[in-house]
């Protein structure tokens, strides 16, 4: 009797402790995140520029975004940077991870490499790019002269990928089929370049976790190398592979520095992002209630992307 | 991968003729550091460092402390809606950043913070993030432990700072290096929240100055060399507990 009384004072002052324990994070959590996701809901269903009063009215922002095409533009040009972005640097990084994985001289070297972009600021990398992507006197060009390629301006170019290849073979396409535009390539080329060696680390503790004795067996059944990698690897890794995929397009949804320091979503919105979107509305045209329809949109998009990886990954744990 | 460094370095360290007639050789044939000279001279780089450094240390330091007392909260006391509360912590974790910059944008200007260093450090001060990463920590140090503390007479709060954060070390650097690194590099937050030139960062300075072309290339490769390297130097310092932060948890600052 008298050691549960004393057990359960002590779990009386423990509750008193433990709030006070929490309160600074909560506090922050509360003010500047938990209000502001309700905040912004219903600034979506409203008009207000900040001076005047907040109207409201229903749907209209919503209504509004599918009718304007610089939105879909948005969408649009979003979805192509994640269709690039997403398959090319799982690619890459699975490759370099796969390299590295095998026992190489200044493995430290090589992993401090190509970790270094994903150190560095979106500010920095985007300098030193708009440095190799500059028209004339770039040296992206300058190789590319090399093999008879015209030289692009490639971050001040509107027109289409495609349709930018097929002209310089003399064949016109229509202009649906032009793909995204040099520009939205040129700052998915860049992003790709930063984020490569993040995506690597994380296949790479993947690759570490794969028992040797599994390669050891197949070997001594009469594997190859390529039957190892497609029967062993692929299989094992595929978690980590999904975890990675699920990640780079949460990202890839919310890229905006890089369209923010080097183009600002221009030439004529050839570059233009759903977040460079949201911000330009919000803080250039104060349209504050339309830009934050726009950010509920976005939020949409993270929410599903993010349940099917809960839902399919399940109860596995990545931390 | 790594030589678009490479040359951003070199490009830096020639001069002006130089920049524009041997502009892809990564030696220069002559170094020289009159950009590094010319970018302290022309833009108060000197303060937008310093700037930098003031709000990336805050945020590190107040986010160790607030981010370890809530984790202990978590994972060695008994509390009503300790559950509820921990799975609203996860939530926020899932919300983006740029879903609710414009509220919190708002929430600052009704406090009158816009455009002060307050309106760039308080919205970080603790995380979710932090709290979620040392409370599963806290929770592998055996309860035994604990119970040898409380039996000599040590409280919770010394407990937690004299034992529980001592072999949290590895951890916690994991946890101030991606927060510090992430300050370092916000460009997105200085830009929406601060418009005087004497508190702007280092990256969003540059940036400006970038825009407004008050820089040339040689001048601008200086500037980012400065920009980064603080970074670099973190990183070779403490390069296990880089690659050990990414994997132990996925965390990355888009």
């Amino acid at each position: 009797m008298k050691i549960q009384h004393i057990s359960h004072r002590y779990w009386k002052s423990d509750v008193k402790r433990a709030f006070i324990y929490i309160l600074p994070t909560y506090l922050i959590l509360f003010i500047f995140i938990i209000i502001p996701i309700f905040f912004a809901f219903y600034l979506s269903f409203n008009r207000w520029n900040l001076l005047g009063n907040i109207k409201f009215i229903g749907l209209a922002n919503y209504k509004k975004l599918f009718q304007i095409e610089e939105f879909w533009k948005a969408l649009i040009n979003t979805f192509y940077y994640t269709f690039i972005t997403v398959p090319v640097g799982i690619g890459l990084s699975l490759i370099l991870a796969l390299l590295l994985n095998s026992k190489i001289k200044g493995l430290m070297f090589y992993r401090a490499a190509y970790f270094m972009p994903v150190m560095t600021s979106v500010v920095a990398s985007a300098f030193i790019w708009q440095w190799i992507f500059q028209s004339h006197n770039g040296i992206l060009n300058h190789m590319l002269g090399f093999v008879g390629v015209k030289p692009l301006s490639w971050l001040n170019e509107p027109k289409g990928i495609f349709n930018v290849i097929f002209n310089s073979l003399g064949l016109n396409i229509p202009g649906f089929l032009g793909g995204p535009s040099v520009t939205l390539v040129a700052i998915s080329i860049m992003s790709i370049w930063k984020n490569t060696g993040y995506y690597m680390i994380i296949f790479l503790a993947g690759l570490q976790n794969i028992p040797k004795t599994y390669y050891e067996a197949a070997e001594i059944d009469g594997a190859g190398p390529v039957r190892r990698f497609f029967s062993i690897t692929l299989p094992i890794l595929s978690p980590t592979t999904f975890f990675v995929l699920i990640m780079s397009i949460i990202f890839s949804f919310q890229v905006f520095e890089q369209v923010a320091v080097t183009t600002k979503g221009g030439p004529l919105n050839a570059s233009l992002v759903l977040v460079y979107f949201i911000y330009e509305r919000a803080f250039k045209f104060l349209e504050v209630g339309f830009a934050s329809s726009a950010a509920f949109i976005l939020f949409a998009i993270v929410i599903i992307l993010t349940y099917f990886q809960v839902k399919i990954l399940g109860k596995r744990v990545h931390y | 991968m790594i030589f678009p460094f490479l040359w951003g370095i070199s490009t830096s360290l020639k001069d002006m003729r130089e920049v524009l007639s041997n502009p892809f050789s990564i030696i220069p044939r002559q170094i020289t550091f009159i950009n590094y000279k010319n970018v302290v001279k022309s833009i108060p780089i000197v303060r937008f460092f310093i700037n930098s450094l003031i709000v990336s240390i805050t945020i590190t330091a107040s986010q160790l402390i607030t981010c370890s007392i809530s984790a202990y909260a978590f994972s060695r006391l008994k509390f009503p809606f300790r559950d509820g509360l921990f799975y609203i912590l996860l939530g926020t974790m899932m919300i983006p950043q740029h879903v609710i910059m414009i509220p919190v944008y708002l929430i600052l200007n009704f406090f009158r913070l816009i455009d002060t260093y307050a309106a760039m450090i308080v919205p970080f001060i603790s995380s979710a993030f932090g709290t979620f990463l040392l409370r599963q920590f806290f929770l592998t140090v055996p309860k035994e432990l604990e119970e040898a503390a409380t039996l000599d007479g040590c409280g919770h709060l010394r407990f937690l700072f004299r034992i529980m954060i001592p072999l949290a070390r590895p951890i916690l650097a994991t946890l101030a290096i991606f927060t510090f690194m992430w300050s370092w590099n916000n460009y997105l937050w200085p830009l929406i929240v601060t418009n005087r030139i004497e508190i702007r960062t280092l990256q969003y300075g540059l940036a400006m100055f970038k825009e407004e072309g008050g820089l040339n290339w040689g001048q601008l490769m200086a500037g980012t060399t400065i920009a980064t390297i603080p970074i670099l130097i973190l990183f070779f310092i403490a390069q296990k507990q880089f690659i050990k932060g990414i994997t132990l948890t996925g965390l990355k600052e888009g």
